[in-house]
């Protein structure tokens, strides 16, 4: 199943992952079937240009949310500010979300970042297609 | 105290692919103790081997993480609601 993300998002994500710089940047997205609703920005407070961290308290804030909207969590993102948007070993091994799609958001060139999606099952990646689509 | 436990998804073959489940304890550590006797494996998921949370494991007791309650200590009342969640964590190296 594609990970669909509206163009406006897509933009948010990558602008985000620049005022993020040199820090990784990191987000979720809730949605339903593939189709991402919500971009939730998050705080990377590991504030490292090679780790991310979620800050507990804002991911269960946010979890919440989504529930509340009646969105799953469909995908985790974040960035690699000099590297390629492919997971790296510590993505795999906390990838502790099966379920959900992990973006990745490569600022190797910062003029046109390139954005992948990845499955990561008991240590195995998947790749996931991303569906950008038109509009706000 | 009777609690309510709401299970990840990655947990959730561990006690019968409920999302929540019930059980007790006066702090944390008996609520581990009592779901690792119904649910065997529970506990060892969750901690290290010096019986610490795991780094990557988030605990709540109604909505605050236990790192800034009594961590394993946090003492519960009737009706409290612990909610266990993966951390989301990784980097680029
Ligand atoms: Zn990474």
């Amino acid at each position: 199943m594609a990970l669909h993300i509206k163009d406006s998002d897509q933009q948010a994500v990558f602008e985000h992952s620049r005022s993020g710089y040199p820090h990784e940047a990191c987000g979720l997205f809730g949605g339903n079937e593939g189709f991402v609703k919500t971009f939730y920005p998050m705080t990377n407070v590991a504030a490292s240009g090679t780790v991310y961290l979620l800050d507990s308290r804002e991911q269960l804030e946010v979890m919440q949310a989504m529930d509340d909207a009646g969105e799953d969590l469909i995908g985790i993102y974040h960035s690699h500010v000099a590297s390629e948007a492919f997971p790296s070993p510590t993505d795999i091994k906390q990838a502790f979300y099966p379920d959900s799609a992990y973006v990745i958001v490569s600022l190797d060139d910062m003029e046109k970042p390139d954005m992948r999606a990845f499955m990561i099952v008991d240590g195995k990646i998947g790749v996931e297609e991303i569906k950008v689509i038109e509009g706000e | 105290m009777a609690v309510e436990v709401r299970i990840p998804t990655i947990f959730q073959k561990l006690v019968g692919d409920e999302k929540t489940v019930a059980s007790e304890g006066a702090n944390i550590i008996e609520v581990l103790d009592k779901l690792d006797s119904d649910y065997p494996g529970f506990k060892e998921r969750l901690t290290n081997e010096d019986g610490e949370i795991h780094r990557f494991v988030n605990i709540y007791v109604n909505n605050e993480d236990i790192r800034y309650l009594d961590q394993l200590e946090t003492a519960l009342s009737d009706g409290d609601v612990i909610t266990i969640l993966p951390a989301v964590a990784g980097g680029s190296i």
